[in-house]
C-alpha cells in the first residue's frame, strides 16, 4: 500500500515540473516588463535597463525559471498590478468564497444525482429512465451563463425572490444565524447553476456504472442466495459504485473550480473564478499567473488524492504495476 | 433522427446567410433603434439598431466555423500523439501521457482567457485556443484504443510483411477505430461551440462588429438588458441549446450505431475500465466546458 502511494505520488513530479514550465513560459510571453506602470515615464532608458538588470531581468532564462520556481515552491508568486498586494495574499483573501460555492455546488448535485443515478441505474428501460436521459442531454447543452442569465430573470427581476449579486446584503451587516441566512439566500442561484450541469453528468454515469453491475456475475448469485434487493444494493451495488463515483468527483471538481469564472463573474461572487477575469481585464499578468498555477497544483493535488482514495476503497489497484 | 434534422437546418441557415439574412449584420436602421420584435425586425433591434434575426444567422456561421475547426485541430493533435504513444510505446508514451496530465490538469477558462489575453481576440485564435486545450481526452483515447489493437494477429502478419509504421497505423489501426474517434469528434464540437459561446461572452472570444452568439448574449450583462429586452439575447441563448442539443443527439445516436455492444453507448466504460489511473481519464462524454 505504501509503495503504491510513493510509486503514484512520484508520478506527479514531472507533472509538476510541466505545469510550472508552461506557466513560466506564460509569465515570459507576457506583453511589456514588470516595470510597465511602477516607475514615472521620465525615467531614461539607461536607468531603466540598470533597473531590469538590477531585480535579474536580463539574466538568461534558465536562471529566471529557476529563480521563479524557488520563489513559487515558497508560496511567492509576486506582486498584482492592479492590487498592489501580493499575488498569494489575495488568493487566499478570496479563496473561502469560491470553496464555499464549489462546496454547496457539489454537495447539491450529489444529493441530487446519487438517488437519481442510482433509481434509474437499477431500472432502465422505464419511462423515468428515458425522460431523465434526455433531459439530462438538455442539461448539458445549456450555456452555464445563459441559464444563469435566465434564473437572474426569473428568480430575481420578475418575481423577486433572491438576490443575485455579492455574498451578503450590502449595508446590512447581519452577524449570526442572520448572516448565515443572508448567505444562504446569495449562493442559491450561483451554487444552481454550478450544479445543474454537475447533476447531469454524474447522474448519467452513475446510471451507466450501477446498470453495468447488475449484470455482473456476484449480483446474480446474491440474489440467487435469496437476498433481497435491499440487502443486494446497500452493501454491494454501492461499494462497487463508489470507485467510478470517486473518479467522476475529483475530475468534476476542477471543473467546477473553472466554470465558477464564468458563474462567479455573472453573480458578482468574489472569488478566485472573477478575481481572474478581473486580472484579465486589468491586464495583471501576475496576478492571473499566480491563480493559474494555484489552481493547476489543485487539480494535480486532487487527482493524486483521488488515486490513492482509488487503492483504498479497492484493493486491486494497489497491485497494477 | 430529430437531432440530424435540427442540426441540417441550422448549419443550413448558417451557410446560406447572405441570401437567406432581411438585413446585412452590421446594417444600421436609426429609425429603428432597440425596437421589440415584429414590424420590419423579426426580433427587434440591438442598441445600435442592428437587425437581431440576421445577426442571429450570421452569428450561426461563425458557430459552425469555430465548432468544426476546433474539433479538427483537436483531431489532428490528439489523433497523431495518441497514436504515436499508443504504438511507440515506452518514452514517447510517457512524455504524451505527461504531457496531457500537465495539460489537464490547467483549469480551462483561466488559461483560455489568459492566452486570450496574450494573443488578442480574434475568431482564429480561439479556435487555436479551443482546439490546443482539448485534444488531451482524445488523445487517451486513440492511445488506448491502439494499445489494445496493436496486439492483436492482424498487425503483427502487417509488420511481419514489412508495412510501413505509418502504414500500419493508417490502414490497420486507426481504420479500426473510427467508431470511438468519430464519437469524440462529434461532441468536440458541440464543446467547442459552447467554448466559444462562453469566451465572446466574457470579451475574450469574437469580437464585435462581428457577430457571435456568445457576444450577442453578453448584451444581457447589463440589468436593462436583462430585465426589459429579451429579444437581444434569449435568441442566441436558445439558438446555441439548440444546437448544442442537436449535435449531442447526433452524437450519441452515432455511438449507440458503432457501438460494439448492442443498445449500449460505446461511452459508457464500465467500472472495471476504471481499475487503474491510466485508463482512469479515457470516459469520453463530461468533457466539462461551462
Amino acid at each position: 500500500m505504501l509503495l503504491y502511494f510513493i510509486r503514484r505520488a512520484l508520478t506527479a513530479v514531472p507533472v509538476l515540473v510541466g505545469i510550472s514550465l508552461a506557466v513560466f513560459l506564460l509569465v515570459h510571453l507576457q506583453p511589456g516588463d514588470p516595470f510597465v506602470g511602477m516607475i514615472s515615464p521620465d525615467t531614461t532608458p539607461e536607468e531603466k535597463a540598470e533597473m531590469l538588470r538590477r531585480i535579474g531581468y536580463l539574466d538568461p532564462v534558465w536562471v529566471q525559471y529557476l529563480r521563479w520556481l524557488g520563489r513559487a515552491a515558497r508560496g511567492d508568486l509576486g506582486y498584482s498590478i492592479q492590487h498592489g498586494t501580493a499575488v498569494q495574499v489575495l488568493i487566499g483573501e478570496r479563496l473561502h468564497n469560491t470553496v464555499l460555492l464549489a462546496g454547496s455546488a457539489l454537495a447539491l448535485s450529489l444529493a441530487v444525482s446519487l438517488p437519481l443515478g442510482l433509481y434509474t441505474g437499477l431500472r432502465r428501460t422505464g419511462v423515468a429512465d428515458m425522460m431523465l436521459s434526455n433531459l439530462s442531454f438538455v442539461l448539458v447543452s445549456i450555456p452555464a451563463f445563459f441559464l444563469a442569465m435566465v434564473l437572474i430573470k426569473l428568480f430575481a427581476t420578475e418575481w423577486r425572490l433572491l438576490p443575485t449579486s455579492g455574498v451578503v446584503t450590502v449595508g446590512m451587516n447581519y452577524t449570526g444565524l442572520a448572516h448565515i441566512g443572508d448567505v444562504a439566500r446569495h449562493i442559491v442561484l450561483p451554487a444552481s447553476v454550478l450544479a445543474i450541469t454537475n447533476i447531469a453528468i454524474l447522474n448519467r454515469y452513475l446510471r451507466s456504472s450501477v446498470s453495468d453491475l447488475i449484470d455482473h456475475d456476484f449480483v446474480r448469485a446474491l440474489f440467487a442466495k435469496g437476498l433481497s434487493r435491499r440487502a443486494v444494493i446497500v452493501p454491494h451495488l454501492l461499494r462497487n459504485s463508489a470507485k467510478p463515483l470517486i473518479t467522476v468527483v475529483s475530475l468534476e471538481i476542477p471543473g467546477l473550480l473553472s466554470a465558477a469564472l464564468l458563474t462567479e463573474t455573472i453573480f458578482n461572487w468574489p472569488g478566485i473564478g472573477r478575481l481572474s477575469f478581473e486580472a484579465v481585464q486589468g491586464r495583471d499578468y501576475p496576478l492571473l499567473m499566480g491563480i493559474v498555477l494555484f489552481l493547476a497544483v489543485v487539480t494535480l493535488a486532487i487527482n493524486l488524492l483521488a488515486d490513492l482514495l482509488y487503492a483504498v476503497v479497492d484493493p486491486r489497484v494497489r497491485l497494477v504495476r | 433522427m430529430v437531432g440530424f434534422s435540427i442540426l441540417l437546418v441550422l448549419v443550413a441557415l448558417a451557410l446560406a446567410a447572405p441570401w437567406i439574412a432581411p438585413f446585412a449584420p452590421d446594417e444600421v436602421d436609426l429609425f429603428a433603434i432597440e425596437a421589440p420584435p415584429g414590424d420590419g425586425h423579426l426580433l427587434g433591434t440591438d442598441e445600435i439598431g442592428r437587425d437581431v434575426f440576421s445577426r442571429l444567422i450570421y452569428g450561426g456561421r461563425v458557430s459552425v466555423l469555430v465548432g468544426v475547426s476546433a474539433a479538427l485541430v483537436q483531431i489532428l493533435i490528439g489523433t497523431t500523439l495518441g497514436a504515436i504513444a499508443g504504438y511507440r510505446g515506452g518514452l514517447s508514451d510517457a512524455l504524451v501521457m505527461r504531457l496531457t496530465e500537465v495539460i489537464m490538469c490547467f483549469p480551462f477558462y483561466a488559461i483560455a482567457i489568459t492566452l486570450a489575453a496574450i494573443f488578442g481576440a480574434s475568431v482564429w485564435n480561439v479556435i487555436l485556443i479551443i482546439g490546443a486545450l482539448h485534444w488531451t481526452g482524445l488523445a487517451r483515447l486513440v492511445r488506448a484504443e491502439l494499445l489494445s489493437l496493436r496486439e492483436r494477429g492482424f498487425v503483427l502478419a502487417a509488420r511481419a510483411m514489412g508495412v510501413s509504421p505509418i502504414k500500419i497505423i493508417f490502414n490497420h489501426l486507426l481504420r479500426n477505430a473510427y467508431g470511438p474517434i468519430l464519437v469524440y469528434a462529434t461532441l468536440a464540437v458541440a464543446n467547442s461551440i459552447l467554448a466559444e459561446a462562453a469566451l465572446s461572452f466574457l470579451g475574450l472570444g469574437v469580437r464585435q462588429p462581428q457577430p457571435s452568439w456568445g457576444n450577442m448574449l453578453s448584451a444581457a450583462q447589463s440589468m436593462r438588458v436583462l430585465t426589459y429586452q429579451w429579444w437581444l439575447w434569449i435568441p442566441p441563448g436558445a439558438a446555441i441549446v439548440l444546437m448544442v442539443l442537436a449535435i449531442n443527439f447526433v452524437g450519441e445516436s452515432l455511438s449507440r450505431a458503432l457501438s460494439p455492444r448492442p443498445g449500449a453507448p460505446i461511452r459508457d466504460l464500465g467500472p472495471d475500465a476504471n481499475v487503474n489511473s491510466q485508463t482512469r481519464k479515457e470516459r469520453l462524454w463530461p468533457t466539462r466546458f461551462s
